[in-house]
């Protein structure tokens, strides 16, 4: 088991190396460091020397593979590719155009971050459950109908009006909490409530459906009619039998976004002003600031890989199939 | 042996006088079950009346789709589906079954009639503890909790002949083997201390040798706790080891009902039909002795199979999550003449269906050569892919699975003949299409449908079509005949025996049935463990077995298709 | 002269080729059951008359002509320097009526006081009439609920007027098409036939009645008001149309080639093509999808800056744009269908009538077309319906990150964008934001009610 776990740890190397080549492909070869700066510094009043100088200060006006005025190791070493993407491989993420340590920003920015997305989560993902655990229950009756209906209807709302709508009641004609905002320490509750409402309710349309498929899918199995014919109640064969099974891709659902969780909400926290890595992602993409979305792409990436490992681990734990093989 | 002691006469009329007189436990009146779908509706059960009293074994005998399982699931309330309509009258000790409020129904449910279902694998719940299922019934039914629910547990794995009852109890299902399973199963159903056990074709699921072993058990249970056991099976050979009573279902409705007599002589056509067209062990003495096969020995062989060996290699790939396997064919050597019929037998797993995939080279071989004819089947030298693809033929054991659900029949036949003779004139091959229609007794009109409208025996018939339309010289049948009803079983067969006269072919038929290897086979090779153990004429294998392995599959034959035990 | 834009010949391409799909499929005789149960589906059908017009709006939006005559205020009809759609000749009042700046639905006033000179040279705080929306009352105060009582009444009549014209011969049609008309004419009232023709009509009276009177409204009010610039807000919520639908499906189909090939000959071959194509597609859902999006439009917008001249007018480059937002969400989204497409076939590959066709001699590129690719068919459908819906939500999101569509083009993200900030203003201005709402939703629901019923209907695994 071990050796299946070092092998899977094995192919992550390959993935990362994909994608710092694609990230470095996207941002580098594609895309001159010219063509950034000319879109930094407008595309009229541009001149050759405003060019050189604004890539110069950044670093960008290094060769990308070889530098032929470099001496010795340096050849290599002092390319655009060595120091702007084999860095990442370190967390290395050097500075932002506008010149902003990025990794000291990261640092600081992933709480507020957590401090959203992890009860989000949570509460989302019981809220998810318990109510399809409710419509499958309900199953065969108008309830299922309507509430399968209700999902559909909640499904077809864009996120922005969740934001923009729940913004607009609880905070503005209620006022029971600030629009948005942030505040460090206990303070910080008061503007956690808001995102994490409107979060939860969200994503409770296609949450519930996704689960209920699951759900359902269980619910057809052979041993689903051994534990009715045991004489077990209709609520116990869902609650103990059926959950206990669709827990297992529940679970490795879950367990792939979360270490993606440190890299926030985007959306959410951009509306909400929360300053964690979801808003700074997007004030970078509004900025057009290169260096800032490289680092997030690479650091996105490596979570999610992060997430595919922890995921064949829990499965290890969950699943008693896979945990206790010879 | 001990199956033939446990129904001795005697004991079949003890149990059966005694309880007609008293008050049956479950009656059955007049049930009914449809499933209504939009303004489609099947009847599944049509009218079924019938008592089973205190003690018996009552056998409901059908072929698939009769309504049986049906019947006992309607029984049970498990019946889930939408549009599910049950008539009729459930008296189990008087009470109604079918107007008790669902809450009332549970603790009928485990408590009063306990159930056993077919296939252990997914009727257990995979991620809990055998444990757990288990006292799961003996909390609900007895009321024990903690310690005394853990002994009881554990008393009933010991019941049920579990090895290590203490142990097994913090085992998941997948670390059992198939019997041990269903063994967990059974304590289960009768954990809750059931009145009424219902087995629904409780060994169909399982491996030939181990069916005589839970059939014996299921026995001895039901006598050592006096109750009614409701065995509902496709195989009149469990019937005769077990059963006091037998009902014959057809088409949802019960055709014949009697005591032990109906194996004497059955009344109705139907279950007579049925009783005829079980393949017994003394099939072949039946049928003309194909002549010695040792005055054969200095013919040219037509396929000489060397020192096969096939390994399933794990998967190498960086994202796959398969792990390295034993071999499934071990160095097994044989030879077949033109015009013979080879049957390969073994129990599951034993590498014989391996074994035929490698012969056509849909797995490949490790080591070993092959000869068809005189050339070898692949390398350099051999005859070119087509010739040889057209040569050896197979037939698939699963009819729904064998043909493409998107194609007409017509394209399905034809397809062969594209591939391999492409040169071929369309009036030509649409005539050998029809001509071969015709042979395995279908009618031209099936050109134009599609698989699904066929039923599995002339689904299995077209597939053979299939395979002889490119005139291979050796057909592989991979249990052709286990996925299909008895009396449509019998027709393959027959159909079988008579292509091969007409057209010449070998056929190398892979099966774990021996009453249908008697039925069809010239000589038998034996497997096990992926190798050859024992290799002979049909006669001699069948009624003087020399390897153990051949001697075990005999003994799982149940003691009505075993015929005559000496010739 | 009519005059195409690149992602009108792509959308015509999309609709040709959906629709030859559809009829392929229709053809198919074992897909006829579950299309029989979607024809059957009232749910499906309702949404399918919602669904229509729609697509009808986006297809008269790809319509464009050139050097069309345009009235101008005071002067004669001027040529158009931009080529106008059918959609733009058809709202040529709503086009062109505009405000100062934003007014509420269906006033007759801006919304903000502002300094008004009346004609005796005063100055005074106060709301000034528009120049368009309601310009015809005279006494605004007195007549306008009267005015827009009587138009909808006028509205409510022409519209059912209309849908009358359009029920009548297709009854007509399907009662002589089965003949007894007495029993076919009470199935259909009493809702018992198997097409749900009850349910449709319905729909479709009340699409006709809303329809009927927004239009009449439309021809002298600002139905759903105006906007900062005082466009009209109807005028741009159907124009957004067009970008929303094409988006949605010229992604879906900019993916399933790319889909279906390499799912398909990663779970067919398996070994080192399944290896290769399974390392491309977890590396790229490895990037958090938005910030691929993001990194790929800003490259894109690079280069768009570097080759400035290659774009005639602002409309071929916001709508080269719009392309190459299709393509780029295209790209991130085909490993979803290609992951669920390459285990399917790892399935079917096992399959005995795969092996049969092999031991048969039957070519492997054969083998894929005929038993693997029809097998799959469905798969492709339902993805097809699940994405349209999802994919209209996304574009909604990416104009909002700045990395959507143009800002010079019509989309409901960029109606969002610009009105959340008015959100803060007092009073609100919140019809902007309730129209791309409303008509989003028109679409979304629809769409995804749609998608439900197909994957009943063509999912194996959920017929019982």
């Amino acid at each position: 088991m071990s050796a299946y776990l070092l092998r899977r740890l094995l192919t992550t190397v390959p993935l990362l190396i994909g994608i710092n080549l694609l990230t470095f492909v996207l941002f580098f070869v594609i895309n001159s460091p010219e063509d950034m700066a000319r879109m930094h510094l407008g595309q009229k009043h541009v001149t050759q020397e405003g060019i050189a100088k604004w890539t110069h200060e950044r670093g960008y006006d290094l060769p990308l593979f070889y530098n032929g005025k470099a001496e010795g190791l340096e050849v290599l070493t002092k390319t655009i590719f060595v120091e702007k993407s084999l860095g990442l491989f370190l967390f290395r993420f050097g500075h932002s155009d506008a010149g902003r340590d990025i990794g000291a920003d990261i640092r600081q920015r992933m709480g507020p971050s957590l401090a959203i997305a992890v009860p989000s989560l949570i509460v989302g993902l019981l809220m998810d459950i318990s109510l399809a655990l409710l419509l499958v229950f309900f199953r065969l009756t108008y309830l299922e109908v309507w509430g399968a209906a209700l999902c559909i209807m909640l499904m077809s709302i864009s996120t922005l009006f969740y934001i923009i709508g729940g913004q607009f009641l609880v905070g503005k004609c209620l006022q029971w909490v600030p629009i948005s905002g942030y505040d460090s320490g206990l303070e910080a509750i008061r503007f956690i409530v808001l995102p994490v409402l409107i979060g939860t309710l969200a994503g409770v349309g296609s949450g519930v459906r996704w689960y209920r498929t699951l759900f359902l899918e269980e619910i057809e199995q052979d041993y689903v009619r051994t534990a009715r014919a045991k004489g077990l109640s209709e609520a116990k064969v869902l609650t103990v039998h059926v959950l206990k099974n669709a827990m297992i891709p529940i679970l490795t659902g879950v367990v792939v976004v979360l270490p993606l969780l440190f890299t926030g909400s985007l959306l959410t926290e951009s509306f909400f002003a929360i300053p964690g890595l979801g808003s700074y992602t997007i004030d970078a993409i509004n900025q057009q600031d290169f260096a800032i979305v490289r680092a997030m792409v690479f650091l996105g990436s490596f979570l999610y890989i992060l997430g595919l490992l922890l995921t064949d681990i829990s499965y290890m734990l969950v699943d008693p199939r896979v945990r206790l093989q010879d | 042996m001990l199956l033939i002691l446990g129904v001795s006469p005697e004991g079949a009329a003890v149990s059966l006088g005694k309880p007609l007189t008293a008050s049956p436990l479950l009656s059955v009146r007049d049930l009914r079950v449809r499933f209504c779908q939009g303004e489609s509706e099947v009847t599944a059960v049509a009218g079924v009346s019938f008592d089973i009293h205190r003690g018996e074994c009552f056998a409901l005998v059908g072929e698939s789709g009769s309504g049986k399982s049906v019947s006992a699931l309607s029984v049970m309330r498990l019946l889930q589906r939408q549009g599910t309509r049950l008539e009729g009258d459930v008296l189990l000790d008087g009470v109604d079954l079918f107007s008790l409020p669902e809450q009332a129904m549970e603790t009928f449910r485990g408590g009063r009639i306990g159930m056993v279902f077919q296939d252990p694998m997914t009727s257990l719940n995979p991620v809990l503890s055998i444990g757990y299922q288990l006292g799961e019934v003996i909390t609900r039914h007895q009321g024990l909790q903690g310690e005394p629910q853990r002994l009881e547990a554990i008393a009933w794995l010991d019941q049920v002949g579990l090895p290590d009852p203490r142990e097994q109890l913090k085992a998941f299902p997948h670390q059992l083997s198939g019997g041990m399973r269903q063994r967990v199963m059974i304590a289960m159903a009768l954990a809750g201390l059931p009145d009424l056990l219902i087995a629904d074709e409780p060994t169909t699921a399982l491996d030939v040798t181990l069916q005589a072993q839970i059939l014996e058990l299921l026995l001895r249970l039901q006598r050592e706790r006096g109750m009614a056991l409701w065995l509902i099976t496709h195989d009149f050979g469990t019937v005769f080891d077990l059963a006091d009573r037998i009902a014959v279902m057809h088409q949802g409705v019960l055709v014949e009902t009697a005591g032990r007599t109906f194996f004497d002589g059955p009344i109705h056509p139907y279950s007579q039909a049925l009783l005829k067209a079980m393949p017994r062990l003394d099939a072949c003495f039946e049928r003309p002795f194909s002549g010695s096969i040792a005055s054969k020995e200095n013919r040219e062989a037509l396929l000489s199979v060397r020192d096969v060996t096939v390994r399933y290699e794990a998967q190498r790939g960086l994202f796959s999550r398969q792990k390295p396997r034993p071999p499934a064919v071990d160095g097994v050597s044989f030879e077949m003449e033109p015009g013979e019929t080879l049957a390969l037998v073994g129990a599951s797993g034993c590498g014989k269906t391996s074994l035929g995939k490698a012969l056509l080279g849909l797995v490949p071989m490790v080591s070993g050569e092959v000869l068809l004819a005189g050339y070898p089947l692949s390398g350099e030298g051999g005859r070119t892919r087509c010739e040889d693809r057209g040569m050896l033929q197979m037939v698939f054991q699963d009819p729904f699975a064998s043909m493409n659900p998107r194609m007409v029949v017509a394209d399905i036949l034809e397809e062969g003949l594209w591939a391999l003779r492409p040169s071929m004139d369309p009036s030509e091959r649409s005539d050998r299409v029809q001509s071969l229609l015709t042979a395995v007794g279908l009618e031209a009109s099936a050109l134009g449908r599609y698989p699904h409208e066929f039923s599995g025996g002339q689904r299995q018939r077209l597939c053979i079509a299939r395979a002889l339309a490119v005139e291979p010289k050796i057909l592989i049948c991979d249990e052709p005949t286990s996925a299909l009803d008895v009396s449509v079983q019998a027709q393959v067969i027959d159909l079988l025996k008579s292509l091969q006269q007409r057209f010449g072919h070998s056929y190398l038929f892979i099966t774990h049935d021996l009453g249908v290897v008697s039925a069809l086979a010239d000589r038998v090779a034996v497997m096990h463990d992926g190798r050859l153990v024992e290799m002979g004429p049909v006669r001699e294998v069948l009624f003087h077995p020399q390897s153990p392995h051949t001697r075990r599959l005999l003994d799982a034959l149940p003691v009505l298709r075993r015929g005559r035990l000496s010739p | 002269m009519p005059q195409l834009l690149p992602t009108d010949v792509f959308f015509f391409l999309t609709l040709f080729g959906l629709f030859g799909l559809l009829v392929y499929s229709l053809g198919q005789t074992h897909l006829r059951r579950p299309w029989q149960k979607v024809f059957q589906s009232t749910q499906a059908m309702v949404s399918l008359v919602i669904l229509i017009p729609y697509l009808l709006v986006a297809v008269a939006d790809s319509i464009r002509l050139e050097g069309v005559l345009v009235p101008q205020a005071g002067e004669g009809p001027v040529a158009s320097s931009e080529p106008l759609s059918l959609l733009d000749l058809g709202l040529q009042r709503l086009r062109l009526s505009v405000e100062k700046t934003y007014s509420a639905p269906l006033q007759v006033e801006l919304h903000a006081r502002e300094m008004v000179r009346l004609p005796d040279g005063r100055e005074i705080w106060s709301t000034p009439r528009l120049r368009y929306g309601g310009s015809h009352l005279i006494d605004p105060f007195k007549e306008r609920t009267s005015d827009l009582f009587r138009r909808a009444i006028k509205g409510f009549f022409k519209g059912a007027l209309v849908w009358l014209m359009l029920t009548v011969p297709l009854l007509a049609m399907v009662v002589w098409w089965t003949g007894d008309k007495r029993r076919v004419l009470l199935d259909i009232a009493l809702g018992r036939s198997r097409f749900p023709w009850r349910a449709v009509l319905l729909a479709g009276l009340f699409l006709a009645m809303v329809v009927g009177v927004l239009a009449e409204w439309a021809a002298v009010y600002h139905v759903l008001g105006t906007d900062k610039v005082g466009a009209d807000v109807l005028y741009q919520s159907l124009k957004s149309i067009r970008t929303g639908i094409l988006i949605g499906t010229l992604t879906t189909v900019a993916t399933l080639p790319l889909s279906l090939l390499l799912g398909i000959l990663a779970g067919y071959f398996r070994g080192w093509v399944d290896d290769v194509i399974q390392y491309v597609y977890t590396t790229l859902n490895a990037i958090p999808g938005v910030l691929l999006i993001a990194a790929a439009m800003l490259v894109m917008q690079a280069s768009m800056a570097r080759h400035e001249a290659a774009f005639q007018s602002l409309a071929l480059r916001a709508d080269v744009r719009l392309l190459a937002l299709c393509l780029i969400l295209g790209l991130t989204s085909w490993t979803g269908l290609c992951r669920l497409l390459r285990a399917e076939t790892l399935k079917l590959r096992n399959l005995e009538y795969v092996q049969a066709a092999k031991v048969l001699g039957v070519s492997q590129p054969r083998i894929l077309l005929r038993h693997i690719l029809p097998n799959v068919f469905h798969l492709v459908l339902i993805a097809v319906a699940l994405d349209f819906s999802s994919l209209v939500l996304a574009e909604a999101v990416l104009s909002y990150v700045n990395i959507g569509v143009d800002p010079s083009t019509e989309s409901w993200g960029n109606m969002i964008n610009t009105a959340r900030l008015e959100m803060a203003r007092e009073p609100v201005v919140w019809w902007s934001l309730a129209s791309a709402f409303c008509f989003m939703l028109g679409l979304v629901l629809p769409a995804n009610l749609l998608a439900d019923v197909l994957r009943d209907a063509f999912d194996p695994r959920r017929v019982s």
